[in-house]
């Protein structure tokens, strides 16, 4: 969501900007997603489930409540990946900066 | 209480997510605009996400909605080193409009 609005306030979307795209170009973008639209389609609507009622347990188990448990859980819980996902995210954080930093800086 | 799978239906959670991952191709393969490139990327992985959750809640399983939490965390990540990226290769070649990336082409 964040990147949808960085991109609208990025672009700058000029008519004269938009360069005129080759026929081919076109007919083989709309050929391929009908070709994948169809595949997914088709496989889809053949593992349609059988059983149709759909029964609900009562059972709480999409709260935020549920979902921190699942997530933190000692025993079967996700602790380790979310620890590591932090740090992912840290070095990401710290490799986005030093890529988009000043030339000079890093010939130094 | 009336699930919210009971009221729309799983059928047209999968047809949107389906809808919205053609979009995604279709939005790599016929845009030349890198940005709009990561858009579509986006996209698609969103539809994923959007499925992964539909079918947790089918199966009334929690996990699958934290499977949804890593993948918008490394999603994000992804994001962040791409724009990053990108900015390099506008400092370079004053654009960044992919077709003009040929300078590896031997």
């Amino acid at each position: 969501m964040i990147l949808l609005l960085f991109t609208i306030m990025l672009m700058n979307l000029n008519k004269e900007d938009e360069r005129h795209k080759s026929g081919l170009t076109i007919i083989a973008a709309v050929a391929s997603f009908c070709l994948v639209a169809f595949v997914l389609l088709a496989a889809f609507l053949k593992s349609m489930p059988i059983i149709e009622e759909y029964y609900v347990s009562g059972e709480d188990y999409q709260s935020i409540k549920v979902l921190g448990q699942v997530l933190l859980d000692e025993k079967n819980g996700f602790m380790i990946p979310f620890e590591f996902a932090s740090v992912l995210l840290l070095v990401s954080m710290i490799g986005a900066v030093l890529l988009s930093k000043k030339e000079e800086k890093i010939s130094l | 209480m009336q699930n919210v799978l009971q009221q729309i239906g799983i059928e047209n959670y999968i047809y949107l997510s389906t809808l919205l991952f053609c979009i995604g191709i279709f939005g790599v393969l016929f845009r030349r605009n890198a940005i709009v490139m990561f858009m579509s990327i986006e996209i698609m992985l969103n539809a994923v996400n959007l499925l992964l959750v539909v079918f947790s809640t089918y199966h009334q399983d929690a996990s699958g909605q934290v499977f949804v939490f890593f993948s918008m965390a490394v999603a994000a990540a992804e994001v962040a080193v791409g724009l990053a990226i990108l900015v390099g290769i506008y400092r370079n070649i004053h654009s960044i409009d992919i077709d003009k990336l040929k300078n590896l082409k031997g």
